[in-house]
């Protein structure tokens, strides 16, 4: 207690300015003195004999009062202060030198803390529910295709469900898009159709009501609960406190708020994209038909002790049983992946690993501090060699090395918080550009936060170190003789080269490294983005609608065959009063329906084909779409033979198909589909529902998935009994916004229960599949570029301290004769040597590097020549420009004054 | 000053406190002359450890210090104990008195034996 309250008057005393109490004791000093001198004086004494007398009682006044002050405040922090005041005065005394330093410190520590800040929002933040690290996923594969992992239907499920080894728990989700109507007005809003038991097996409760249980997933229960996202209750409902109770619509479909979830869970199955809605499958569309399941999406418990390995072994064992089971899991495998696995770009199939991706980003900006750091050490050591004579002074006065050492230390951290300070506002400025191109959907929560604070602290502080450690070293073999006589020479050639090569040599071989990494990547996002996808990706709009019925004016009824019936006839006339509209609107270069975009390939909407020939083993799953006439115009789709579809497509014409160019080649070896006929393996009736193929048209891929070209088939809306097109494609004429409104009138004049749900261009609606790619790229270019920057101001750091040193050379060599060119040449040599060695290393390097980075983080493919060649030529440019000063310099040497000096 | 002890380690600030007690509000040259005098010169005070001293007890709340004028009308820090530090001689008195016993009682032992 009274230590503590000690302590703390120290402490204060360390902080208050020393004048006062210097002023202070001094005069205690001089009062005891006086006290003591007329003691003596009373005693006999002389005054002069007296003021001996006391002088020689009292003893060392200095030596008292360095005592006294080691008491007086903390010494620790008496020596800091001073360090700091020491460093802050000499940062002061070269504000050139001290602002370059910031400014690499400033980049370095900024653009790392803005890419920590996201790569802790897509991988490291922990998932906002109970025990996330028990939490796997499960992903359904064909061993007979190709496909991407997905969906599990009920067999599965019901397995897993009533697994007690592996899991302690099994519940299952279903993402969607919907149009989701709250008040009158229509949003497309991500939902999920999930099990009645998952918050209960997330352990996620409620912010208000209740969250939903396994009587919701009972399709009669009259609660027909829903459960909304903090989100969606401030955005839609303005956080009302009574919203439970309140109606909202999922499509058609009427649901009550039964609760609202905690701020932050804003849904696991995808952190990028978050979820506003949740209601039971059994809720949102019904009972299964009689004989089939709910696709659904798996998330399973781990028992506690179970390892994920064991896990997957008990599942491979199910897999097996089912094998034999000649049903329609039969020939499905599946994959439990860990949900901290689950993220971002996320590849079911393991060849992104969210961890590896996380690791390497790390480590990308490691390597970005390193050069920074490097680069500021090496810039103070440079001046290190001006200050030997003022080092050489303190030590000749007493400093020991250590004291120096701490000094030069505190100057580099002093330079690192305050490049931290700057750092943090760069980071901030960077999200704030990185959130205004985020496109919407993707809730990101980037804020500079808690975590990312104290990264950018812990940054500051291993900065520091770095920065000051070189100096330090360095001080401490200044021989106090030789940096008092003058001779600044003594600089041996040995260390000035293991000095050069030990700084800026990495920086050459981490730049290189860098750069290749991002070219190789960015040159596999322009490949990715330049493929011919067999679709325009430019010029159109994607409109999403919605039409909301039963129609007003109608009597209600019950019997579902005849609202099925109403439903179709009013749809069927929608979509002719809306193409109607489009085709006179001159703002419409064309427009056409659809009911899904190509641009994304879904498990659960691929279809078996059969053949008319019906030989066993002709079954192809394909993808399909219902278009209307001139879908084919807008997306840009060529018809290769046939025709495509127009008005004579109609309810009762011979009903018809169009097929892509893969698809036809796979049904029929000869390619020539028109004029034969196909059906869907799908239910009885569409068994025996012949299609007749009218055209073929050519291929479409997906975006990003790599499938190559997609089995395609599509039909005209107009033949189908149940309506389900949702989208308006359309090549604006002149002016977008216009066509925009355009679309607007005609589709809400063409129903008056139709209203537009979302606006997107096709460039918006494809970038947001290549967001992450896209993401990634700009993230490794920024780390090159910022590692380049940086290499290219430490270079000139380096050749100009090099130079400087070498001044009495070149100053000799002039005198003897050597030209400028020569001059020039010796600054070059130096660089080109630096060059070589660098990108001798940083060849190395990647070629170690890259595979690895290949194979455990992101499949791409190894550098061309081109590349090979082009980053050191690139560098080459870097170094000369940072040479260019430098050389200049030293090539205006006069030599007459180099000589005086000796 | 040859053959005087210096004051012991640890007992100076008891030593202060007794003579802040005994004399009331004085100056450091005060203090130390009457450690000394009071010792029969056999003590002598350093200078810088008494004056560290006051200030550690300063800044651990046993006596305060203000400026005021000598008997012969000379500026000088007046030293003065507080509550605490009259609380705290008292303590430290009584575990004074039973150390010193302890060590007596020890050292007659030690000599008591045959």
């Amino acid at each position: 207690m009274r230590a503590a309250r000690a302590w703390l008057r120290r402490l204060a005393a360390s902080l208050w300015p020393r004048a006062q109490h210097e002023a202070d004791l001094q005069a205690e000093i001089d009062s005891h003195i006086q006290l003591h001198i007329d003691d003596a004086v009373r005693a006999g004494l002389t005054e002069a004999e007296a003021r001996r007398q006391a002088a020689i009682t009292f003893g060392s006044v200095e030596a008292i009062k360095e005592d006294y002050r080691d008491r007086r405040g903390l010494p620790s922090i008496d020596s800091l202060l001073q360090d700091v005041r020491y460093g802050l005065r000499t940062l002061a005394r070269q504000p050139g030198f001290s602002v370059i330093a910031l400014l690499v410190l400033a980049l370095g520590i900024g653009v790392t803390t803005a890419i920590f800040s996201i790569v802790y929002a897509v991988y490291l933040r922990p998932l906002p529910v109970h025990a996330p690290e028990q939490l796997v996923y499960i992903y359904a594969y064909s061993t007979s295709t190709r496909r991407p992992p997905g969906v599990l239907y009920g067999l599965m499920y019901d397995r897993l469900a009533a697994e007690g080894r592996a899991f302690s728990a099994v519940t299952a989700h279903f993402p969607s898009t919907r149009p989701v109507e709250v008040d009158g007005a229509f949003e497309s809003t991500a939902i999920e159709a999930v099990r009645g038991n998952y918050f209960d097996v997330l352990g996620v409760g409620a912010l208000h009501g209740r969250v939903l249980t396994l009587e919701d997933d009972d399709y009669a229960n009259p609660d027909n609960a829903a459960v909304v996202s903090h989100r969606l209750w401030m955005r839609r409902f303005g956080g009302d406190p009574g919203i439970v109770g309140r109606e909202i619509f999922v499509g058609e479909r009427a649901l009550t708020i039964v609760g609202v979830l905690p701020r932050g869970f804003n849904g696991i199955s995808d952190p990028w994209k978050p979820t506003d809605l949740y209601a039971t499958q059994a809720q949102l569309s019904g009972p299964p038909p009689r004989g089939s399941t709910y696709a659904t999406y798996p998330i399973a418990r781990l028992r506690p002790g179970v390892t994920l390995e064991r896990a997957r072994s008990i599942v491979a064992s199910h897999d097996e049983e089912l094998a034999r089971s000649y049903t329609r899991e039969s020939r499905m495998r599946h994959l439990v992946l860990p949900a901290s696995d689950v993220r971002m770009p996320f590849d079911p199939m393991g060849k992104i690993v969210s961890a590896r991706m996380s690791g390497a980003i790390l480590a990308l900006i490691a390597v970005v501090l390193a050069i920074a750091a490097a680069n500021v050490a090496g810039m103070l050591m440079a001046r290190g060699v001006g200050r030997r004579a003022e080092i050489g002074v303190r030590m000749a006065i007493g400093a020991g090395a250590p004291r120096i050492a701490r000094q030069l230390l505190t100057e580099g951290l002093l330079l690192a918080l305050a490049g931290g300070l700057a750092g943090w506002f760069t980071g901030w400025t960077l999200l704030e550009v990185f959130r205004a191109y985020t496109p919407n959907q993707f809730a990101l929560d980037v804020a500079l936060s808690t975590p990312i604070f104290l990264f950018t602290a812990g940054v500051c502080v291993v900065v520091g170190l770095m920065v000051g450690a070189g100096p330090a070293l360095q001080a401490s073999r200044v021989d106090v003789l030789s940096a008092l006589g003058g001779g600044a020479q003594a600089v041996t050639r040995r260390t000035r080269l293991r000095f050069r090569y030990g700084i800026v040599v990495p920086q050459v071989a981490l730049s290189l490294v860098l750069l290749l990494v991002a070219g190789v990547y960015l040159k596999d996002l322009l490949r990715i983005e330049r493929t011919d996808l067999g679709f325009s990706k430019h010029g159109s709009l994607v409109v999403q609608f919605w039409l909301k019925g039963p129609p007003p004016g109608m009597a209600p009824t019950t019997d579902q065959r005849l609202i099925a019936e109403r439903h179709a006839e009013r749809t069927r006339n929608f979509y002719r009063n809306v193409t109607q509209r489009f085709a006179t609107m001159p703002e419409l270069a064309g427009a056409a329906l659809s009911t899904s975009l190509p641009t994304n390939y879904n498990s659960w909407r691929a279809f078996t084909v059969l053949t008319q020939d019906g030989r066993v083993g002709h079954k192809r799953a394909s993808d399909r779409a219902f278009v209307s006439p001139g879908y084919f115009d807008v997306m840009g789709i060529r018809v290769l033979s046939g025709r495509a579809f127009d008005e004579r497509d109609t309810m009762t014409s011979p009903k018809v198909a169009i097929v892509s160019a893969k698809l036809a080649q796979l049904l029929w070896s000869d390619g020539n589909a028109v004029g034969r006929f196909l059906a869907f393996d799908n239910s009885a009736q569409e068994r025996t529902q012949w299609l007749e193929i009218v055209g073929v048209v050519n291929d479409v891929a997906p975006v990003l998935q790599d499938l190559g070209d997609n089995p395609f088939i599509y039909l005209p809306l107009a033949q189908q009994w149940r309506m389900s097109a949702s989208l308006v494609l359309a090549r604006p004429g002149s002016n977008q916004t216009a066509a925009i409104d355009a679309i607007r009138t005609a589709v809400e004049g063409a129903d008056l229960g139709a209203s537009i749900t979302r606006v997107r261009t096709m460039e918006q609606a494809v970038g947001e599949i290549l967001y992450p790619r896209r993401l990634a790229a700009a993230i490794l270019t920024a780390c090159s570029l910022v590692g380049l920057i940086l290499a290219c101001i430490g270079l000139y750091g380096v050749v100009a301290y090099s130079m400087a040193q070498r001044l009495r050379e070149i100053g000799i060599r002039a005198a003897l004769g050597a030209g400028r060119a020569d001059i020039v040449r010796l600054v070059l040599g130096e660089a080109l040597v630096v060059l070589t060695a660098g990108s001798i290393a940083g060849f190395v390097l990647a070629r170690l590097a890259m595979p690895a980075v290949s194979n455990l983080v992101i499949p791409v493919p190894g550098p061309d020549a081109l590349m090979l060649a082009g980053v050191p030529v690139l560098l080459a440019g870097v170094v000369l420009a940072a040479c260019v000063l430098p050389a200049r310099r030293a090539s205006r040497v006069d030599p007459v004054d180099v000589l005086r000096s000796l | 000053m040859a053959g005087r002890a210096e004051v012991w380690q640890g007992t100076l600030a008891l030593m202060v406190l007794r003579t802040l007690d005994t004399l009331g509000p004085l100056h450091g040259y005060g203090i130390a002359r009457r450690i000394e005098q009071t010792s029969g010169d056999l003590l002598s005070v350093n200078y810088g450890t008494l004056y560290p001293a006051l200030l550690k007890l300063e800044q651990e709340g046993y006596i305060a210090s203000s400026w005021g004028l000598s008997d012969n009308n000379r500026k000088a820090k007046f030293y003065t104990l507080t509550r605490a530090g009259r609380r705290q001689l008292s303590r430290a008195a009584g575990d004074w008195d039973r150390t010193t016993a302890i060590m007596a009682r020890f050292m007659r032992g030690a000599k008591e034996r045959p």
